[in-house]
């Protein structure tokens, strides 16, 4: 960590770090405060004008008992304590489960906000659209192993595009299906076929199209979550 | 080594236990000492030729040997698996650990926590065994003797903590931690029994460390290689705890 070896010396490797655990257990009969409080001497924090801004973010009320909390005040007075004492490195396992779509995005901005302040951040996700907002490079895991790593902008601005065409009559559809490209998938009976066009044959392409009567056209957007199908794809059954 | 924080969390959770326990202890040595006061008045009024029982070898074996020995067990059993294999079970211990604080300064803070539990204990129960010898027995009690055999029992006591420790350090779950903590101190406390039923099952006392808290060699003097044997493992219940738990792969 740092260049700190985390076993000779535990405590300096890790003061500057935010953690959040997937599953968080808390000590018995704490209050949110009490916790919040517990955590920060345990950080040596002075200043907790940061928690009062996170809290206030989150709009959640941490003085009661932390045993009555729901899974979402819970999970937010965990955000709460691995965020306050404003941490270099924050690792993060799954953020915003048990979140509502409001605090999720809220958190979402929390996250870009640290990361234009230049924290390293470790997020492990099952939410694409979290990833994909937030991260810079993605690593798919898959039965325990990194499969593959990439960056997102390679996967937001990929040099081949996908499209979807709809074709008014058979006879188009048919004649088009003659010409020489890269056809992914087919629907003869809606007159439907997606083609995966580079940038630069981009107008070629058009070139082709224009002699077709269409009916509809649009482009498919890759996304994270095809990028990571992909790999999981036709052995599901293996996983089980 | 020592945490302030942890040290305060640990007698917020733990004080009423302590507060119930230590209380229990003093009203049965209240009990014991009344108890003791009219049996004594009973052969007083009618004298047998049994031997009499002074007061401080009445209390060594039915207060000390007793209540003073289960009273703490239950105590020790409970505490110590609460603040180690407890919290790793649940997974407590991943945001404190996460934090600047070392995996040392958890043990040895709840450790010195247990012992100074212990201590305190063992010095209200001296307090109030003076004042009830004062008030009630008109000091009939032999204060050094007293003070040796609480000794003695505050060693066993630390020693099966020691024990108990080392099993929270060294499991993951509290119930593992449960079986091997408190299996062996109640298997300890049966087993003492057992070997003072009969002269045949006599044999089990060499399985057992509470035979090591013996009031007839204590009142004798002889007592010294007794407590430092469970002086000795205590201490290594306590350093062979907090190395397991400091080199040990936790499921956080």
């Amino acid at each position: 960590m740092k260049g700190i070896d985390t076993w000779l010396h535990p405590s300096e490797s890790n003061v500057n770090i935010g953690y959040l655990p997937g599953e968080i257990a808390f000590p018995d009969n704490m209050t949110g405060d009490e916790y919040i409080k517990y955590i920060g001497e345990l950080e040596d924090v002075k200043d907790y004008t940061r928690a009062k801004e996170l809290i206030e973010i989150f709009g959640i009320d941490t003085s009661g008992k932390i045993k009555k909390m729901s899974k979402g005040m819970k999970q937010k007075v965990g955000i709460i304590s691995a965020f306050m004492n404003q941490p270099e490195i924050l690792i993060l396992d799954e953020p915003t489960s048990g979140l509502d779509p409001i605090m999720q995005n809220r958190f979402i901005e929390l996250l870009q906000e640290e990361k234009e302040k230049g924290t390293t951040i470790l997020l492990s996700s099952h939410m694409f659209n979290e990833v994909e907002r937030t991260c810079d490079r993605v690593a798919i895991i898959r039965q325990g192993y990194i499969v593959t790593k990439i960056n997102i902008v390679d996967i937001k601005h990929a040099k081949d595009k996908k499209y979807k065409v709809e074709f008014i009559n058979e006879k188009d559809y048919d004649s088009f299906m003659k010409e020489k490209l890269d056809v992914s998938y087919t629907n003869p009976k809606k007159r439907q076929a997606e083609v995966n066009v580079k940038d630069d044959d981009i107008n070629a392409f058009f070139g082709i199209l224009n002699k077709y009567q269409i009916k509809f056209f649009s482009e498919i957007k890759k996304s994270l979550e095809d990028y990571f199908m992909s790999f999981y794809r036709g052995d599901t059954n293996n996983d089980k | 080594m020592i945490n302030k924080t942890i040290l305060k969390r640990y007698f917020m959770s733990n004080w009423r236990l302590l507060l119930i326990i230590t209380a229990t202890l003093c009203l049965f040595l209240l009990m014991m000492t009344f108890a003791y006061n009219q049996m004594m008045e009973r052969l007083a009024e009618n004298p047998t030729p049994a031997p009499t029982l002074d007061y401080t070898s009445f209390l060594a074996n039915s207060f000390i040997g007793g209540m003073y020995l289960l009273l703490p067990m239950v105590f020790i059993i409970v505490v110590c698996n609460k603040v180690i294999a407890s919290q790793v079970d649940k997974g407590a211990l991943a945001m404190t650990l996460a934090t600047k604080t070392t995996r040392n300064e958890v043990t040895i803070t709840n450790l010195l926590g247990i012992i100074i539990s212990l201590l305190a204990m063992f010095l209200v129960v001296f307090g109030v065994g003076l004042l009830a010898s004062l008030g009630l027995n008109e000091g009939e009690l032999i204060v050094l003797d007293f003070f040796k055999l609480l000794v003695g029992m505050l060693l066993l006591q630390l020693a099966l903590s020691g024990i108990c420790f080392f099993a929270s350090c060294l499991f993951n779950t509290s119930a593992k931690s449960l079986a091997l903590g408190a299996g062996l101190s109640i298997g300890f406390y049966v087993l003492n029994i057992l070997s003072s039923i009969d002269q045949s099952v006599d044999f089990f006392k060499y399985f057992t460390i509470v035979t090591l808290y013996n009031p007839e060699d204590i009142l004798a003097l002889s007592f010294i290689w007794e407590y430092l044997v469970l002086g000795f493992i205590a201490i290594a219940g306590y350093i062979g705890g907090v190395i397991v738990f400091k080199y040990k792969d936790l499921p956080l």
